[in-house]
């Protein structure tokens, strides 16, 4: 009883935060130089952890779906269906996940240090919110950039699986572009792009909630940390099916 | 004037602060002195608004702060510079930046003049300009806490509220805070409210002295009624002899 108690008063607090993200967004002072930083940190910084993971992700799902294909000899379909799981599934969500083990996990460690140090104190006791000064940023940065990171995601690992099914295995170049062509949407890209902005708002959400919990001293940091990657990694993944339920309906 | 009236604050099921009755005068030192754990620094906090309390009153020049929303309550913040025990520096900023971050927060002043006057702070607390280009990190304990200092007195505060100003540092640091105290209430004719645990501190800087036991004021006065007390808990606290209860568990 006591453990539905807590997480019907996690999901409370939970909501009541993610409200007052959208509340403070809305008030001045607009803090344009904080979301600036953020959009390089959580962004720019990340891109080449991304581009290495996607083209990684897409050369081996080549490999595997050629042999699988070949035995139907249906290699043609190789390009396509690498890249409708990019777009639709694999993008969105591996990118969360880098990105939340990247700037997820920083972003509590940061708060949290600061909690724990009064230094979320010293901002409210010079009259400067904290929610808006620390939080508002990051939760947008990562809403606007995640999205980016997917669009790059989907580029790079086409690119992968074209020099793996193309050029390494043999997969004539005409039949994997065309198959692209024929059977990826702009919806595709597009859902998957709507799913990732709502990834990247919930784990820089919870990274940052989870930060402004922190108590205990250092020990609490860690224990924040590990939280908000865990909470966040398996928010995504749940979130991921009821939103492709919805996708699927409502957008491709 | 500050006055406290029937504070009550509990955290889960412990009491901390159970209807406190208090009243901080104008423009002197007040020392509020207590065991660890009496709710010292949440009593702090209440006088700052920082922490509602579960009922009572804290009303400063007039204004009852708890009948204040959020934003004025956040506004009326403005008239308080704190200390807090381990300075609270932004520890990603470096001193100057600081220092400056009130100023750029909330005065009208240009980069030059934001310059000069954090130029000025760092000379009040007796601190070379050299040091405004490091991070707190390569500070010592004592630079952090005069850094801290000069960060809570730039918007000209009028109520200064120091944390355990003295907690950590070596005694000749100690008697450099406490001067810096001393040299900053003459200056700038503030209120100042100061929660020490260092009694020689206490009776050097002190107008007023108050403790702070089992969630209530147990005495409050001047040092010197302080030192000829009969008390035995306040004499007990102040010569530093534990009580054979307080030993049993040993």
């Amino acid at each position: 009883m006591r453990f539905f108690y807590d997480i019907v008063n996690y999901l409370g607090d939970f909501f009541v935060f993610c409200v007052n993200s959208f509340l403070w967004l809305l008030r001045r002072p607009f803090r344009h130089r904080l979301f600036i930083d953020q959009v390089n940190t959580v962004g720019v910084d990340s891109i080449p952890i991304i581009v290495l993971v996607s083209i990684f992700t897409g050369m081996v799902f080549a490999l595997q779906t050629t042999y699988a294909f070949r035995l139907f000899n249906a290699e043609s379909l190789v390009g396509a269906t690498v890249a409708l799981s990019l777009t639709r599934e694999i993008a969105p969500v591996f990118a969360a996940l880098m990105i939340t083990a990247r700037i997820g996990s920083s972003m509590a460690a940061e708060l949290g240090t600061m909690k724990v140090s009064e230094q979320i104190d010293a901002l409210d006791s010079m009259a400067v919110y904290p929610h808006q000064y620390l939080v508002v940023p990051r939760v947008f940065a990562a809403t606007l950039m995640v999205p980016l990171h997917t669009v790059i995601f989907d580029f790079i690992g086409v690119l992968g699986a074209y020099f793996v099914g193309v050029i390494l295995l043999g997969i004539p170049k005409g039949y994997f572009m065309m198959r692209i062509e024929n059977m990826v949407d702009p919806d595709d890209v597009f859902g998957g792009v709507v799913k990732a902005a709502v990834f990247g708002f919930i784990l820089a959400s919870i990274s940052c909630f989870e930060g402004f919990r922190t108590k205990n001293g250092a020990k609490g940091v860690g224990i924040s940390t590990t939280r908000a990657v865990v909470i966040s990694s398996v928010s995504i993944l749940i979130i991921d099916y009821f939103l492709t339920q919805l996708i699927l309906e409502f957008i491709t | 004037m500050i006055s406290i009236k029937g504070l009550k604050k509990s955290f889960g099921a412990q009491v901390v602060l159970d209807d406190l009755f208090f009243e901080i005068p104008d423009g002197k030192i007040t020392v509020i002195i207590g065991r660890s754990g009496e709710g010292k620094s949440v009593l702090l906090k209440h006088m700052m608004g920082l922490i509602r309390p579960d009922s009572g009153e804290v009303v400063v020049d007039g204004v009852s702060l708890f009948t204040l929303d959020d934003f004025q309550l956040n506004e009326n913040r403005k008239q308080f510079g704190m200390l807090f025990q381990n300075a609270a520096l932004f520890d990603s900023m470096t001193v100057f930046e600081n220092i400056a971050f009130p100023l750029v927060e909330h005065s009208v002043l240009s980069g030059n003049k934001i310059t000069e006057r954090v130029n000025d702070l760092i000379s009040l607390v007796g601190m070379d300009e050299v040091v405004l280009k490091k991070f707190p990190s390569e500070l010592s304990g004592g630079m952090r806490k005069r850094v801290g200092l000069a960060r809570a007195i730039a918007l000209k505060p009028k109520i200064l509220l120091y944390d355990e100003p003295t907690t950590g540092l070596d005694p000749v640091m100690t008697d450099v805070v406490d001067h810096l105290i001393l040299n900053t209430q003459k200056k700038l004719k503030v209120t100042s409210v100061v929660i020490s645990h260092d009694i020689s501190a206490v009776y050097a800087i002190a107008d007023k002295i108050a403790m702070l036991h089992e969630g209530k004021i147990l005495m409050d006065g001047t040092p010197d009624e302080f030192k000829n007390t009969n008390n035995e808990v306040i004499k007990n606290f102040l010569e530093g002899r534990a009580t054979g209860e307080q030993l049993k568990d040993l």
